[in-house]
């Protein structure tokens, strides 16, 4: 049952992360292939400044948010001028040289050896201990987070994101200011990403460089395809099955390096066929779901009594 | 009554070649202007220019006497000028009416007023996407509404990109071949329109192939060869202007053996 809730946490953890970097991605355009630095960085600030200098929980874990978002910015600046191949490169060095300064940087953060004994989560004098605590806590933030991006894309301010993976030159036009919102954008992706890694590093315990590298970065961009580019139900459904998917195996009795091997040839078959069959995604970005779910619903009504008027179909 | 847009002595160049070379002309006030010239004359660079895309190498643009030299594209529409693109420019996976809502003035689109929504979004929703309605069925798009914008006929695309860049409410509109690939039905249709916002009082730079379009449309016509104006003039005196014959309209005497 334990493990079970384990993977839950990771599980929530993961929709954050993928939710995030769909705003990113599948919103505004920008493909980005440094989200695992900022997960890193959010984890890093947020683990020191509660292990070194003792502040409280929700303190650390608000600038592990800040740090990341700030990052963000700071990456956007130099890129905003590229677009896609070339904003994938630069975000990509950008994730290696956050890994590698983790990695160098020995005096604070004790390089390979990692950060161990990272205090559990407190609030209002509450220890978030054991597992169930922990997934209760995590299964809460996960909701707010995604209930605040799904805030934040549906909204004129979402409409201009859209506007601005779409075309960048036609939203110019229109008179929106692109850095502007590119650079919103990568914070607020980023920053709930800083807040997915302290929620890791309080839960785990103990983080090092091995956990933020580019391997981590694609398991997320791998979410937000399956799940479908611009789809918020998409990632939640991507996250949640690229975290429970491998796991079956371990109850088959494998040696553990095949084991680690036959994980990553489960994300791929699994990416493979989702672009033979279903290149958008399991749910593609669909502007009129939610009109043609009601439209079912209302046309089963009528079906069966319940509604006295035929629904009209919008398309 | 000073010109609503003032272009002067506008220089640019790719290398070597001198695109827009010192051209000048004005926009008055509610007229429509047609500007016409040969491929390659420079006609899309003086829009491109105009709306910030491109930075002149030197010259005036003014908008009602503030100059524009120097503004990013973004801004320059936010001063009140509205553009459609000769390749046409929509967010073709969104729908038609978030293609019309983009355009929209919207004081909301922050981050902040995403977030909290104080006051409620909605109502101002509502408002914007019933003005957006109204100038759907203005060019008979009502029905698209939930469409997806790459979903509509190439005619249906062009109503939208015209009707996306009038929603903003410019101070002046700048249309790249609004004519060009659209049939007969369709370029009436957009004649009209155009004819209909003048008597608005509303202000339009037109490029355009068509010659009897522009002709019977235009209170002004200038004609740019070689990046600069040889003549500028109402569309009668124009079309008899020899330099013009001899640049862009032709003045070999057709004569059909039957």
């Amino acid at each position: 049952m334990a493990y079970l809730e384990h993977l839950l946490v990771l599980a929530s953890i993961y929709i954050i992360l993928s939710a995030s970097l769909n705003i990113i991605i599948g919103f505004t355009g920008m493909l980005n292939l440094g989200h695992a630095a900022f997960f890193g960085i959010g984890a890093y600030i947020s683990a020191l400044l509660a292990k070194v200098i003792g502040l409280s929980w929700i303190a650390s874990v608000i600038f592990g948010i800040i740090g990341a978002a700030l990052a963000g910015v700071l990456i956007g600046i130099p890129c905003l001028r590229l677009r896609g191949d070339y904003l994938a490169i630069a975000t990509l060095g950008f994730g290696e040289i956050i890994r590698a300064v983790m990695k160098n940087w020995t005096s604070v953060t004790r390089g390979p050896l990692g950060i161990p004994g990272i205090p559990k989560p407190e609030l209002l004098g509450y220890r978030f201990a054991s597992v169930n605590e922990f997934l209760l806590l995590s299964v809460v933030i996960m909701i707010i987070s995604v209930w605040l991006i799904h805030r934040i894309i549906h909204s004129p301010f979402g409409r201009v994101l859209r506007s601005i993976r779409e075309d960048e030159i036609a939203s110019l036009s229109l008179g929106k200011d692109i850095i502007k919102y590119k650079l919103l954008a990568l914070a607020i992706g980023a920053g709930f990403a800083g807040l997915a890694g302290s929620l890791y590093a309080h839960y785990i315990t103990f983080i090092d460089p091995t956990t933020f590298t580019f391997t981590e970065t694609v398991l997320m961009v791998s979410m937000v395809v399956l799940g479908g580019m611009g789809s918020l139900t998409g990632s939640i459904i991507g996250a949640i099955i690229l975290t429970l998917l491998p796991e079956p195996i371990r109850f088959v009795q494998l040696p553990t390096n095949v084991v680690a091997a036959s994980r990553q040839i489960i994300y791929s078959v699994a990416l493979i066929l989702l672009m033979l069959f279903r290149p958008t995604g399991i749910l593609g970005e669909n502007p009129n779901r939610k009109n043609k779910i009601l439209y079912f619903f209302k046309h089963l009504a009528w079906k069966i009594g319940l509604r006295t008027n035929k629904p009209e179909q919008l398309i | 009554m000073k010109p609503l847009l003032e272009i002067e002595h506008l220089n640019k160049s790719f290398g070597g070649i001198k695109a827009v070379n010192s051209c000048s002309f004005i926009v008055p006030h509610g007229k429509i202007v047609g500007l016409i010239g040969p491929n390659g004359a420079g006609k899309t660079t003086v829009f491109n220019l105009v709306t910030g895309f491109l930075s002149s190498d030197s010259g005036k643009i003014k908008l009602d006497g503030v100059s524009l030299v120097g503004m990013s594209p973004d801004r320059i529409a936010r001063m009140g000028i509205s553009r459609t693109f000769q390749m046409i420019r929509l967010f073709p996976h969104m729908t038609v009416i978030d293609n019309m809502m983009l355009a929209i003035k919207n004081e909301r689109e922050g981050l902040f007023d995403a977030v909290f929504r104080i006051p409620p979004l909605s109502t101002e929703e509502k408002h914007n996407e019933e003005r957006c309605m109204e100038m759907l069925e203005y060019v008979g798009l009502e029905t698209k509404k939930h469409e997806k914008a790459k979903n509509l006929s190439y005619g249906q695309q062009k109503l939208l990109e015209i009707a996306r860049a009038l929603i903003a409410d410019p101070e002046i509109l700048l249309l790249d071949e609004p004519a060009a690939g659209v049939n007969l039905t369709m370029l009436k249709k957009i004649g009209d329109l155009l004819k209909k916002l003048r008597s608005q009082g509303k202000t339009i730079l037109i490029i355009e192939h068509n010659m009897e379009f522009i002709m019977n449309l235009c209170d002004t016509v200038v004609v740019l060869d070689y990046g600069q104006e040889i003549a500028v003039g109402a569309p009668h005196q124009v079309r008899k202007n020899k330099k013009v014959l001899d640049a862009y309209l032709g003045n070999i005497d057709v004569k059909i053996v039957t």
